[in-house]
């Protein structure tokens, strides 16, 4: 609907993506400046709504706050900012401290820098990000976070130490995408194939040191819209190249392809690559041969509809139409990407010419809602939000988009080859559930 | 007086003279009470807590034929997201999505369009408006969209006044709400007297309701729930009930004491239901108010006698315990506890406020020596407490458990145990035995934790950080 409403809204604001990206690397601890709630707030997208995966080394309440009171917000809230970051550094040892804003003292006008700068002057490794919620939704605060913090970090850590064989990756939302630790150890795995070393900088044994190395890697691998300004700016900064893949890969054809583009980038031999595709490449040809007997006697081939955000959603639909059978009638992307990407989005989506996938930009759960009763596919892949209208048209819910709410997602990913061998299973069971419920 | 004149709910701090940061003895506060009032005091080191917002967004999602709008921007409803796991009825809502031009143009016009579409496709019988910072700093004219409104679409429609900044104790929000709903609901003339009680609910689970339903079927009262799931049904008899009665009654004061206020409904606010003693006592001093006293003897006699042979058949091990839970609930499960044996050696409390002078009294008349927090998470100095005290046992219901887990401690949970009236009694005692019967995830888990607080800080006094207000 227009002027903007959004109905069972989806995703946080951009102070939440900032805190999704702080709370995800060991040693980093944020500092919110803004009234009270806003992380326990973008707690509950991280621990309720993530599929349950969200705690990390700081609970779910203990964010330092200044959780701003009335005359702060009248006369502003400096002064208890400059308090809270003095007391911040006594009470939790970080190796960097990230000041995210709020709306509040942002419409106030509080002058975080200098408060930030007086806290560096005293040798603290404190730096701030504007983060207000009326400027932006969770994935621009994850770009503005890991911007921010790569300018801070880059200010120190020079010369570099090129590697050549290191690749960081890039436009990963954890938290947010609720497969993101998951995914990030296939992409490791996928890239290990190649003997490439990767920098995930989120989640398990990251932590400040996979930050500084982020100026020494070889390439930038960004498989999402979110990290194409994160790459632009550290091509600026130190001449590494990237490669915009745009979405996770799944299953083959799409992982061949992107080992082949980046050995062509690295300068990896062929044969290398090729040894490395076609284990790879048997071994999910080997499961798609293990299920084509069910495949056919329950006739899984099925009309399908996703919904979720550009990262997952696009390798996902093209693995289950290029290679899965699957016919795609209709992709939702819920990430709102700018207009210059949703042309090449579409155009990915669209990979058989015998029909067109509809490729719809939303976040408004109504919106999303109606367009699935209209199309009313056969399987629907996306978020808990779509279990109602999933019960309505009778048709199974295959969880890979947030919110997820009733099912638990800890290192499951459904990208690579790997990913694509859980997939498919996973989809598989889904359809045999659903026919056994039913009869 | 008339509490519900203004827009908005008068905040706890000033109403009750509620505190949220202290530690120290009973003796203190007492002393402060006796002198003037207790001391605000703030902390110069803070950790994120609730708001108003989510406070009231809870009680508003189990509102039956509603639906809400959330006016501000997308972070603020996140709240109301996740509450779709618990979602009782399947209220509807939205969010106006607030931008940047609207943050300095003002956004009446998404709020208008916001409540028409809500209307348009969820035909509600009432309409909720759940403010936020950016509305509230704004001065965002809420009040004339709702007169409008109200006459173009024929419902009823309620601004609650939410900022998350006028009151440092999060449970405001849960009076904000019950304000609303009076205020702009239903008529300012008292009503003739039927024959049912309001009962009061505010937290309480769909499991807690349960016994507390047949505690009260048995005495043969009949009940209106509110604001906890109530309907506009539920809403327009309110006003009729002979009386409100609370279940717990720091939450439910505010409803109970602007209905005895505005239609002189008595309102009777025993001690809160947890516990053999507690529920009976609950139970005594409803059946007096409502004349079902021989109903009520029957009852506690019947259940006191069936909870004893049970406590002689299997009595709890002797284990110390560390209590961290809003005051009502944490003073009812300090008196269960002691009814069981087991020694409480630790307390938080979220807040105290007037209400609670009586508890402090039998706190310093128990145990004058005995020091405790005051604060909703505030984790760190939990942490440090519990550092210098090794409970073997941690009662809460926070959500969150991050101290508990990384003491390797069994964790008792009450957002998911029925602890109310008689059966919660049994609840807790199959808890606390099957917790300390097989600990080996919270073990395990703890091994995995790093170190988040510093050494310098844990060595400090809880209470290092905790001020006086200068004002």
């Amino acid at each position: 609907m227009s002027k903007n409403i959004l109905h069972k809204n989806r995703n946080g604001c951009a102070l939440h993506g900032a805190l999704k990206v702080i709370d995800s690397v060991e040693g980093f601890a944020p500092i919110i400046h803004s009234s009270a709630g806003c992380s326990i707030q973008s707690k509950y997208s991280e621990n309720i709504l993530a599929g349950s995966n969200g705690r990390n080394h700081r609970g779910w309440l203990e964010s330092s706050a200044t959780a701003v009171i009335e005359k702060q917000v009248v006369f502003g809230g400096t002064a208890r900012l400059r308090e809270q970051i003095k007391n911040t550094v006594k009470v939790q040892a970080a190796d960097l401290y990230v000041v995210v804003t709020g709306c509040a003292p942002e419409i106030v006008g509080d002058d975080v820098p200098a408060m930030v700068k007086e806290a560096q002057e005293q040798g603290f490794p404190v730096i701030s990000v504007s983060t207000p919620g009326f400027k932006g939704n969770v994935y621009k605060g994850y770009e503005w976070a890991v911007r921010g913090i790569i300018e801070r970090i880059s200010q120190f850590h020079l010369p570099q130490r090129p590697n050549l064989k290191l690749v960081n990756i890039l436009g990963v939302v954890p938290n947010q995408d609720l497969l993101w630790e998951g995914n990030l150890q296939e992409l490791e795995k996928t890239l290990g194939l190649l003997s490439l070393k990767t920098n995930k900088i989120f989640g398990f044994g990251q932590d400040i040191e996979s930050w500084r190395n982020i100026p020494n890697a070889g390439l930038n691998l960004v498989v999402s819209p979110w990290g194409l300004e994160i790459a632009q700016l550290l091509e600026k900064k130190f001449d590494t190249p990237y490669l915009y893949f745009g979405y996770l890969p799944v299953g083959t054809p799409d992982t061949s392809r992107l080992l082949t583009i980046i050995s062509e980038k690295l300068n990896i031999p062929e044969e290398v690559i090729t040894r490395a595709k076609y284990r790879e490449e048997k071994l999910l040809a080997h499961q798609f041969q293990k299920l084509a007997q069910s495949y056919i006697k329950y006739d899984l081939q099925k009309e399908l509809a996703l919904v979720g955000e550009t990262s997952n959603v696009v390798g996902i639909s093209r693995f289950l139409q290029d290679s899965f059978g699957q016919i795609v009638k209709t992709v939702i992307i819920t990430d709102n990407p700018n207009d210059e990407l949703r042309q090449q989005i579409a155009e990915d989506l669209n990979t058989n010419p015998n029909y067109t996938t509809e490729v719809i930009f939303t976040s408004d759960g109504k919106a999303i809602d109606e367009e699935l009763l209209k199309t009313r596919p056969e399987v629907i892949l996306g978020s808990s939000l779509e279990q109602k209208v999933a019960r309505k048209l009778s048709v199974p819910l295959i969880r890979i988009s947030t919110p997820v709410f009733d099912q638990v997602f800890l290192n499951q990913s459904y990208i690579g080859y790997t990913g694509a061998i859980y997939l498919i299973q996973d989809f598989a069971s889904a359809l045999l559930a659903h026919t056994s419920r039913i009869e | 007086m008339d509490s519900l004149r203004p827009k908005s709910a008068a905040i706890r701090e000033k109403r009750l003279q509620a505190i949220s940061a202290f530690y120290g003895k009973a003796e203190t506060l007492l002393q402060e009470h006796a002198d003037v009032q207790f001391t605000q005091r703030v902390r110069t080191f803070s950790q994120d807590v609730s708001s108003d917002i989510i406070k009231a967004l809870e009680i508003i999602s189990t509102i039956r034929n509603s639906a809400i709008v959330v006016h501000g921007t997308a972070g603020c409803a996140v709240a109301r997201l996740s509450q779709q796991i618990f979602d009782e009825n399947d209220s509807h809502w939205a969010i106006t999505n607030l931008n940047e031009r609207d943050s300095i143009m003002g956004s009446d016009v998404k709020l208008r369009e916001g409540i028409r579409q809500v209307f348009k496709l969820h035909s509600p019988e009432i309409v909720f408006i759940v403010s936020t910072p950016v509305v509230a700093i704004n001065n965002d004219d809420i009040e004339s969209v709702v007169e409008e409104l109200k006459e173009e679409l024929g419902i009823a429609i309620v601004p609650v006044y939410a900022d998350g900044f006028r009151s440092k104790i999060g449970s405001t929000g849960y009076d904000l709400v019950s304000h609303s709903i009076v205020k702009h609901v239903l008529p300012l003339k008292k009503a003739d007297v039927s024959d049912y009680v309001n009962l009061l609910s505010i937290s309480e689970k769909p499991n807690d309701l349960n016994e507390i339903y047949r505690l009260l079927n048995e005495l043969g009262l009949r009940t209106n729930l509110f604001p906890r799931s109530t309907s506009l049904e539920n809403i327009k008899r309110i006003r009729n009930a002979a009386f409100s009665i609370s279940i717990n009654p720091d939450e439910a004061d505010y409803p109970g004491t602007v209905l005895q206020e505005r239609y002189e409904i008595p309102f009777v606010q025993p001690v809160i239901p947890i516990g053999i003693e507690n529920t009976s006592q609950w139970l005594a001093n409803i059946a007096l108010a409502t004349g079902h006293e021989s109903q009520a003897r029957n009852l506690i006699s019947r259940e006191k006698a069936q909870l004893t042979q049970l406590l002689e058949q299997r009595a709890p091990e002797k284990k110390k315990v560390f209590i961290s839970l809003q005051p009502a609930i944490a003073f009812g499960i300090a008196n269960l506890l002691e009814e069981l044996g087991i020694e409480v050696i630790g307390l938080k409390l979220t807040y105290v406020d007037k209400h609670h002078v009586a508890n402090l009294e039998k706190l310093k008349a128990d145990q004058p020596e005995f020091a405790f927090l005051v604060g909703e998470g505030q984790l760190f100095e939990e942490e440090n407490l519990i550092r210098k005290l090794n409970p073997e046992i941690y009662i809460g219901d926070s959500g969150d458990f991050a101290v508990a887990i990384r003491s390797g401690i069994p964790v008792i949970n009450l957002e998911s145990i029925p602890v109310f009236g008689f059966s919660g009694v049994k609840n807790l005692i199959t808890k606390i035995r099957k917790a300390l019967s097989n600990n080996s995830f919270t073990k395990i888990s703890a091994q995995n934790e790093a170190k988040t607080y510093t050494g310098e800080w844990l060595k400090k006094s809880p209470n290092w950080f905790i001020k006086q207000e200068v004002k």
